[in-house]
């Protein structure tokens, strides 16, 4: 396979019927073949054996949780987070002669994929203002370039530092206590792109930002609804989980615009049912929501368990917990008991007596467990939407005891590690009280920039210093073409990363590549051999190991570029002993250990098996919120439209990719191979638009402003999804999103909610279905 | 189902001998059935249990947990399912009675029942010599337990970060 610029390829879409299980023996082969393809035999098994093993390599894939120690299988991981592993071991290198070659205007014309496929960074590179080509630089120049160009703003708050959830603990934490001690708060992560709303909306009514479940509960449950979210394209893991559920005697209720195919049936690779069986069937149910109709699902479900209260009263809520544990209930009750049936059934797309078995569901299951991920929190309605699931929680007690609760499916590996450590713009004074007593000195009070808002001050030249630690914001952020003249505007951008993407390509005046570590890698430093530490989706914080040997001599670690970074910058401001963290990552540990509630005794802890589980205040019978209790909330807010001829388009990512980065053209599970450009729609809204299989299409957004977004060349796809709702891949479709277009509360971009038009261009293409 | 019973007279004060059972993870220090217990939550634990080569682990719920009075619990998995409670009362100043009543989903009957009751008193037996022994008990938590979900007594500060997360 081979890709042209501009990010076309030159192979052909077809198109097969979506698939209606996942994994089986196909995981397995796919998995092991991009392994062997990117790198030896050898290298392939040291990763896979040692993935999410007791002292192995925690799977950088995603941040669903491992058994406990004595309960792993010999090969724990799934498809994507193998392929993920060996995409990072890769013996591809990008060396100086490759950036010779090729001038920035040229690879900023290539695909994501063609830049993750070219292999591993290898050597710090600058592109020096006026140059389009990066060359070779010392890492002593190239981090006293960065420590000058911050010391030389006007202010510490022009400069933002970016986190992905990539990022250990260890280097998160150093991390953040640089830009604090160097005087900003603006510490924009990945967070803002994924869960921002699920911390917003759990913070306000439960107390807690995380999920409140373990992989216990999930497993003792009996109601699961798994809604808004794809486990088996971006947590295949959580299928075993899921299928241990049923073996247990769940009932699972899966509520997606999309009919995925790890929703229905699950051949886990791992038993022989599952190799020359048909599976473990996963839904019980399956509701075949709009774009945006959860808010409305969940109220019309409150409704109807008050009703069934009325009907039967005692019997259906747990009175004794409402009324020592919450607050806010009346008022909410009147509000549930108004919701308007018409609306409900518009904005879901769902009949009532779908609805109304789901009632009968729920008043069968003592223990129930919500299980979302970005199908809800990327609308703008994600936060009341949230809350009314808390509320659906809360009306029958099923939180803070054993099988129920609320569970956010997060994505990246240690996305929630990231901010317990202090990634967020938003830091409470108890923990820069910490820090300042920790540090001796006075860390920035006032919030800084979120990632919205650093594109915002990017773009209006407020922000002149970028530094990116892991990930690709170019490509994971909305509004593309904004995003994109923003990161240009920046007088440096500096990125720390393991592979090249495209915002190494779309970068400032001055733009510089800082190869680090993977987390396969073994990292040695003065005191010896380190292990970094991770915190998954369900707050429990483990040690990584790695285990090959570096992709080049030359890699510094992020822990060691941070802290080098942090001396040369704010050396004579603060005394903070920034060579013995990089010396010693266990010294970096103790200082968590005194600052961030839950750590105590943080190197001893983690070093046992499995690791530590930080406690949720939930399971321990405490709600802190501003009442005490936890908050029933009144939650406004309707589905989002689209006008006549337009439709609801969500952007999703396909089984062979992982967050920005496609690894092939193809997303086997919805039957399209060949092609990225595609756009799934229903097929009666295809007749009705005119439209025939494979027409080509721009994707045009609508919104308040007049400017024009367009996502040119997408073939069409007749596909089983609502009426009024398309689905199209990101990053391509990143474009179309409106950096105004966010979250009501939380400021997260909405992706799931973007109004298109489909204008047609050319003559179809010809080809068939099948 | 089939219900086991058994109790044991302990010499020590009520409020020590119950601290002592509220320390889950000491119990394979004296019973020989039970090779290790982990405290998943403050409601949920993990046990292994077994004899010779044999082992089987499974997870138990606390449902009722009130200080020197009783534990009640459920098992999780679906095998062994089981319920039991455990009940303290004063006999006298330091003397304390400790009734154990485990209630088995299946089987447990006829030779099996008397199997178990026979262990179970010997396991109660070795907590009686382990807790005399020691003459007071180590950590202990003091908790209250109501339907599944933890009470606490006060407003204690959150043990771990509760700032939103993305």
């Amino acid at each position: 396979m081979s890709s042209t610029p501009n990010g076309d390829s030159d192979e052909q879409l077809s198109v097969s019927e979506p698939k209606t299980w996942a994994a089986g023996v196909p995981a397995v082969a796919h998995a092991l073949q991009y392994s062997l393809e990117q790198t030896s035999p050898r290298r392939t098994a040291l990763t896979l054996l040692n993935m999410n093993q007791v002292d192995g390599i925690d799977c950088p894939g995603c941040a669903w949780p491992d058994p406990a120690p004595g309960h792993r299988h010999k090969n724990e991981y799934c498809e994507n987070g193998a392929k993920h592993i060996n995409d990072e071991a890769t013996s591809s290198r990008v060396t100086a002669d490759f950036f010779a070659q090729h001038p920035v205007s040229e690879l900023a014309q290539q695909s994501d994929e063609w830049l993750n496929r070219q292999g591993r960074l290898t050597e710090p590179m600058v592109k020096r203002p006026g140059s389009d080509h990066y060359v070779p630089i010392s890492w002593h120049d190239a981090l006293e370039m960065v420590a000058t160009e911050l010391r030389a703003l006007d202010s510490p708050d022009e400069a933002a530092f970016y986190t992905s959830g990539r990022v250990s603990n260890e280097a998160a934490f150093v991390l953040q206590l640089f830009a604090r001690a160097f005087g900003t708060n603006n510490l924009p992560d990945c967070s803002n792109l994924c869960h921002e709303s699920s911390g917003t909306a759990l913070s306000e009514t439960l107390g807690t930002g995380k999920g409140t479940v373990s992989l216990l509960d999930l497993h003792h449950a009996d109601l699961i609804f798994v809604v808004g979210q794809n486990p088996g394209t971006n947590h295949p893991r959580q299928l075993s989980a899921l299928e241990e559920a049923k073996r247990n005697g769940a009932r699972i209720i899966a509520v997606n615009p999309l009919p995925e195919a790890g929703l229905f049936r699950f051949k886990n690779p791992q038993k022989p049912r599952g190799v020359i069986g048909r599976g473990v069937p996963i839904a019980d149910q399956y509701l075949p929501i709009r774009l945006g109709g959860d808010l409305s699902f969940f109220r019309a479900l409150n409704r109807l368990l008050l009703e069934a209260e009325d009907a039967r009263p005692g019997e259906v809520l747990d009175h004794d917990f409402i009324a020592a544990s919450t607050s806010g209930f009346e008022e909410f009750a009147e509000h549930a008991r108004s919701t308007d049936w018409d609306t409900v059934l518009a904005e879901t797309g769902l009949s009532r007596a779908e609805i109304e078995a789901v009632r009968d569901e729920v008043l069968r299951a003592d223990r129930i467990v919500v299980c979302w991920a970005m199908g809800i929190t990327q609308h703008r309605h994600a936060v009341p939407t949230i809350r009314e699931m808390v509320n659906f929680l809360l009306l029958r007690g099923n939180v803070g005891r054993a099988g129920a609760g609320a569970c956010p499916v997060r994505g990246h590996s240690n996305v929630q590690g990231d901010r317990t450590m202090g990634i967020w713009e938003q830091m409470p004074d108890h923990f820069l009280d910490a820090l300042r007593d920790e540090f001796g000195f006075e860390p920035p009070r006032h919030h800084g920039f979120d990632a919205v808002n650093t594109i915002r001050a990017m773009h209006e030249g407020r922000i002149k210093v970028f530094l990116g630690v892991a990930g690709n914001f170019v490509r994971a952020t909305p509004d593309s073409a904004v995003t994109e003249e923003a990161m240009r505007r920046c007088r440096l951008t500096a990125h720390v990363s393991t592979k090249l993407n495209r915002s190494h390509t779309v970068c400032g005046e001055t733009a510089l590549i800082l190869p680090t570590l993977g987390r396969t890698e073994i990292d040695v430093q003065a005191s010896g051999e380190q292990f970094v530490t991770v915190e998954d989706s369900m707050s429990e914080v483990h040690a990584s190991h790695g285990r090959l040997e570096p992709a080049s001599r030359v890699l510094l670690s992020e822990v060691a570029i941070l802290a080098r970074l942090a001396n040369k910058t704010v050396h004579d401001t603060v005394d903070i002993p920034w060579q013995e963290f990089e010396d010693d990552y266990g010294t970096i540990r103790d200082r968590i250990s005194r600052i961030v509630p839950g750590f105590h005794d943080f190197n001893a802890r983690v070093v046992r098996p499995g690791g530590l589980r930080l406690p949720n205040p939930v399971n321990e019978g405490m709600f802190p919120t501003r009442t005490g209790t936890a908050i029933f909330t009144r939650n406004d807010g309707s589905a989002p439209t689209a006008p006549p001829r337009h439709l609801l388009l969500q952007t999703l990512r396909s089984h062979d990719q992982w967050n920005t980065v496609p690894y092939t053209n193809n997303d086997r599970y919805r039957g399209i191979h060949g092609s990225r450009r595609v756009v799934l729609v229903n097929a009666e809204d295809m007749d009705e638009l005119g439209l025939a299989e494979r027409d080509r299409v721009d994707l045009v957004s609508v919104w308040s402003d007049d400017v024009e977004r367009r996502a040119p060349g997408f073939e069409v796809v007749a596909y089983p999804t609502p009426r009024g709702c398309a689905a199209a891949y990101y990053p391509e479709t990143n474009v179309l999103v409106p950096l105004d277009s966010v979250a009501e509360v939380s400021n997260q971009p909405a992706s799931k909610s973007v109004v298109v038009r489909l204008e047609t261009v050319g003559a179809p293409v010809t080809a068939g279905r099948g | 189902m089939v219900v086991i019973e058994a109790h044991s007279e302990v010499d020590v004060p009520l409020r020590t001998a119950y601290d002592q059972w509220t320390q889950f993870e000491s119990f394979p220090r004296f019973m020989s059935a039970v090779r290790a217990v982990h405290h998943v939550s403050p409601t949920v634990t993990r046990w292994r249990v077994g004899i010779g080569p044999l082992h089987r682990d499974f997870h138990t719920e606390i449902l009722e947990q009130h200080p020197d009075e009783s534990l009640r619990w459920r098992s999780l998995d679906v095998r062994p399912k089981h319920e039991g409670e455990v009940v303290f009362s004063e006999i006298s100043e330091g003397r304390t009675r400790v009734l154990v009543r485990i209630r088995l989903g299946s089987g447990g009957s006829g030779p099996i029942r008397g199997i178990l009751e026979r262990a179970l008193r010997r396991e109660l037996g070795a907590f009686k010599g382990f807790i005399q022994g020691l003459g007071e008990s180590g950590a202990a938590w003091r908790g209250a337990i109501h339907e599944g979900r933890v009470r606490q007594p006060g407003e204690p500060a959150p043990r771990s970060p509760t700032w939103p997360h993305g």
